[in-house]
């Protein structure tokens, strides 16, 4: 029977020291700086340094990955003997996910006896890398690609995002959010409280008066959502803001006696869009 | 001795009281409970009563319809709780007189009797030692003198006005403690006062003081693009000047108005000069403004200036057409004053600001105009100020194109709470209103402001120049400066119990010192602050705790 490879991009802020451990091979989408030349991928510039410059008022666009690219990697892998099972940055963020799989498609047709299949994680950031996390997991237990597959599309409305950002403005920016959500942007020392939905969008759910009270808000949605509150993992993600995950961590510790198993930067790509101060909690919940 | 009165003479009291109210509007303002410069009682009403004045237009000798002219002018006019007071008071006159071509003192008796009913349903809660108190007392005590003459009848309403005026400290302990009495009952008599002296008989008394009163429309921005580089000057300046006449310019004493007066009617119209002891206030439209301040400077030296292109002021007075956009479900009216606060309630919400509401109440008028502006079906109203809620209620009250609501909110912090907590998704207006409402619960405003006088509030005694520190009428802080005043309040105020406070500094305290007072209550209380630069008048700073 043939191997398979798992791909991922790189909105999974997964580091990519981690990757290779899981073997997981990752596209890269990229960033450009507004008034600037240079192209960078996600891994190449110091998230502390791309936080700095985005403090300094630096506008950074963001590209997906193109279906050349794709075609170029699966390549690569099939000729070597081995399937592909590319799961994919949510469809409702970027076109990265489509382009993947028109790749799939297209090489489909010239390898037929290969399987290429690109599965939609519906999430982003250190949810998505925490999907990834299962996925590689179960394949490490046996698991065939259509049983890899199925149990991912299983796991995907599960897999929940909670998160608040200092300022909606970038999410707003970037056209992330709808205009009503962005509204709360301008409001002084409110602070809102987001999701990603089923479809993959971000929704805010809430708000709520300041940052201490919008990081107890996430805690407090694992303490509502989460499925299994003894084993089950707990991911976090912060955009430069080192001591509020902390503060997440410690009252996570502090109301459930749980540790997080991987606290990670969210990475350029993902903070282009939500800026300096975005902190995340992932987990598996009764939905999303 | 006038026994009767008609619409003519009606007519001539009111600008006779608009006159009286005016020589004694500043007065009226210092009866202020709180020493710090927010007291504007004297003006709301004069504005108010300006309202009715310039609602004379057309002379009719029917009392009935003047006083239903005068009365529908000051509802729209009425800005302030006294000002609201004053407009029902003088609508249920105009009620008490609606079958009257003339009064003698049994219709003017009816009238007035009227008139408190009107003044007391205005407020939900009636507070005794107000101008409520006052108007009630001498029209009863007016009412049972058993004469025939108008004149008469005013006479015992001021006499025992006053007397009931001096009483006003004994009702309210508020006033007691400020060692003043109530400002609105002060005005009232002020204006009955003014409304008797028409009745002497003086045929020849000079009413073009009334044209260097204010109008009682709220003063708006005015378009300069309106006179560009190849207009043609068509209306000349409205030039006002307060001269100070000069002992070593001119005989002050015997100084003759009409060595002005006879001027400036060879360079303009619309002429008003008046003199009051040394100072003389000039009104003249003219296009040669220059030469009216050459002449004027002969005699004296000028206090203040104004001199304004009429091309502006006319532009300015041709109705907005603005482009209506959809109707929407509800919108936002907020009062706020100060540049930093007004932007900031823009982006959080409101549609349209109405300036004022500290030290300029807003009239029913201006809310009038502001309902207009928004095409909503549900218009949620925010006040500023528990002084300016009635006249809000009455705008809502005189508007049908609309459901108004009025939202209880006292404070800027008040309307801050409640806009911030609306998602913008709600359309159903009473789950809007629930929101806002519930947005307004357990949010504190506290204000840091400037005493003008010593004063010995609630056992604290406070210097003239002090910094105080207070919520509502509690003061929790009085120190010589205004930084450790501000923190002392601070340390007054539970910060503890709120999530986040919002520190707005105005135009006479500086960022640097926001920031410095930000760092103390993190520190210190261990609660998130936020500033922003509200670049308002009197309060160098304002605390919302929320």
């Amino acid at each position: 029977m043939k191997d398979y490879i798992i791909f991922t991009d790189s909105a999974c802020d997964m580091e990519l020291s981690t990757l290779k451990k899981w073997n997981v091979k990752c596209l890269d989408l990229t960033l450009k700086f507004e008034n600037e030349e240079k192209i960078w991928s996600n891994n190449e510039i110091e998230p502390k340094t791309f936080y700095q410059k985005m403090r300094d008022g630096g506008i950074a666009k963001t590209s997906a990955v193109n279906s050349e690219k794709f075609k170029q990697s699966f390549e690569e892998e099939i000729k070597k003997g081995n399937d592909i099972l590319y799961l994919a940055f949510s469809s409702g963020l970027s076109t990265t996910c489509n382009s993947g799989a028109f790749a799939c498609k297209a090489l489909s047709e010239v390898y037929p006896d290969s399987k290429l299949i690109t599965v939609d994680s519906l999430a982003a950031s250190a949810g998505f890398g925490l999907l990834l996390y299962l996925a590689v997991q179960k394949k490490e237990e046996g698991a065939t690609i259509e049983e890899l597959e199925k149990y991912i599309k299983e796991t995907v409305p599960h897999i929940c995002h909670w998160f608040t950002v200092d300022d909606l403005v970038y999410l707003k920016r970037g056209g992330r959010v709808s205009p009503a959500a962005a509204f709360i942007g301008g409001m002084l020392g409110i602070k809102p409280v987001l999701h990603v939905d089923d479809e993959g969008h971000l929704v805010p759910v809430t708000k709520v008066r300041g940052r201490k009270a919008s990081i107890k808000a996430l805690a407090d949605k694992y303490g509502e959502l989460a499925i299994d509150k003894t084993t089950g993992p707990i991911f976090i993600c912060q955009g430069d803001c080192k001591e509020d995950a902390q503060l997440l961590a410690d009252i996570i510790k502090n109301d459930y006696g749980r540790e997080i198993d991987i606290t990670v930067y969210t990475g350029p790509v993902i903070g282009a869009h939500s800026g300096p101060g975005t902190l995340a909690l992932f987990f598996l919940g009764k939905n999303k | 001795m006038s026994k009767q009165i008609d619409g003519i003479s009606y007519s001539n009291m009111l600008k006779r009281a608009a006159i009286n109210l005016r020589n004694h509007a500043g007065e009226i303002n210092d009866l202020n409970v709180f020493p710090i410069p927010d007291g504007d009682t004297g003006d709301n009403m004069l504005l108010t009563l300006m309202g009715g004045v310039d609602a004379l237009k057309t002379e009719s000798p029917s009392l009935a319809e003047v006083s239903r002219n005068v009365a529908n002018g000051m509802l729209f006019s009425a800005r302030g709780n006294s000002g609201v007071i004053l407009s029902q008071f003088f609508d249920g006159i105009a009620a008490g007189l609606s079958e009257s071509e003339v009064a003698d003192s049994h219709q003017l008796s009816k009238a007035f009797r009227m008139g408190v009913k009107h003044a007391y349903n205005a407020v939900m809660k009636p507070t005794e030692g107000t101008i409520l108190t006052v108007a009630r007392d001498a029209t009863e005590f007016a009412s049972t003198k058993k004469n025939e003459d108008a004149e008469e009848f005013l006479g015992s309403f001021i006499e025992e006005g006053k007397r009931s005026l001096d009483r006003t400290p004994d009702l309210l302990p508020m006033l007691k403690k400020a060692g003043v009495v109530d400002s609105g009952a002060a005005g009232l008599i002020c204006i009955v006062e003014g409304m008797f002296s028409a009745l002497d008989g003086d045929t020849n008394y000079d009413y073009t003081q009334l044209n260097a009163l204010p109008s009682s429309g709220s003063a708006s921005e005015l378009d300069l693009d309106a006179f560009n580089e190849d207009s043609v000057l068509e209306f000349g300046y409205c030039t006002e000047l307060l001269v100070r006449l000069q002992n070593a310019k001119t005989d002050i004493e015997n100084f003759d108005i009409t060595i002005i007066t006879d001027f400036l009617q060879t360079l303009g119209d619309s002429i008003a000069a008046f003199k009051t002891g040394s100072i003389v206030k000039i009104h003249v439209h003219t296009k040669t403004p220059d030469k009216v301040l050459a002449f004027c400077q002969q005699y004296g030296e000028f206090l203040k200036l104004k001199i304004e292109n009429m091309t502006l002021q006319h532009n300015n007075t041709l109705p907005e057409e603005e482009e209506k956009t959809e109707r929407k479900a509800y919108g936002v009216v907020a009062v706020a004053c100060g540049e930093g606060i007004q932007r900031t309630f823009r982006e959080i919400g409101a549609d349209i600001i109405v300036e004022g509401g500290q030290s300029m109440n807003p009239s029913s008028d201006d809310f009038l105009k502001a309902f207009d502006k928004i095409n909503a079906e549900t218009i949620f109203v925010f006040p500023n100020n528990s002084n300016v809620i009635l006249a809000a209620k009455q705008a809502a009250q005189l508007y049908n194109k609309a459901d108004v609501r009025i939202i209880n909110s006292k404070t800027i912090g008040d309307g801050y709470a409640a806009l911030t907590m609306t998602d913008g998704e709600l359309t159903d207006p009473d789950e809007v209103e629930a929101v806002f409402n519930a947005g307004m619960e357990n949010v504190v405003t506290a204000e840091v402001s400037k005493c003008v006088r010593d004063a010995d509030m609630q056992d604290i005694q406070v210097h003239k120049g002090d910094y105080i520190g207070f919520v509502g009428k509690n003061i929790l802080s009085a120190q010589p400066d205004r930084k450790s005043a501000t923190l002392s309040m601070c340390d007054n105020m539970d910060l503890k119990s709120h999530d986040i406070c919002i520190l707005i500094n105005g135009v006479d305290s500086s960022l640097e010192e926001a920031d410095e007072i930000k760092s103390y209550i993190e520190s210190k209380h261990g609660i998130e602050v936020y500033c922003v630069e509200g670049k308002q008048e009197i309060y160098s700073y304002i605390l919302i705790a929320l």
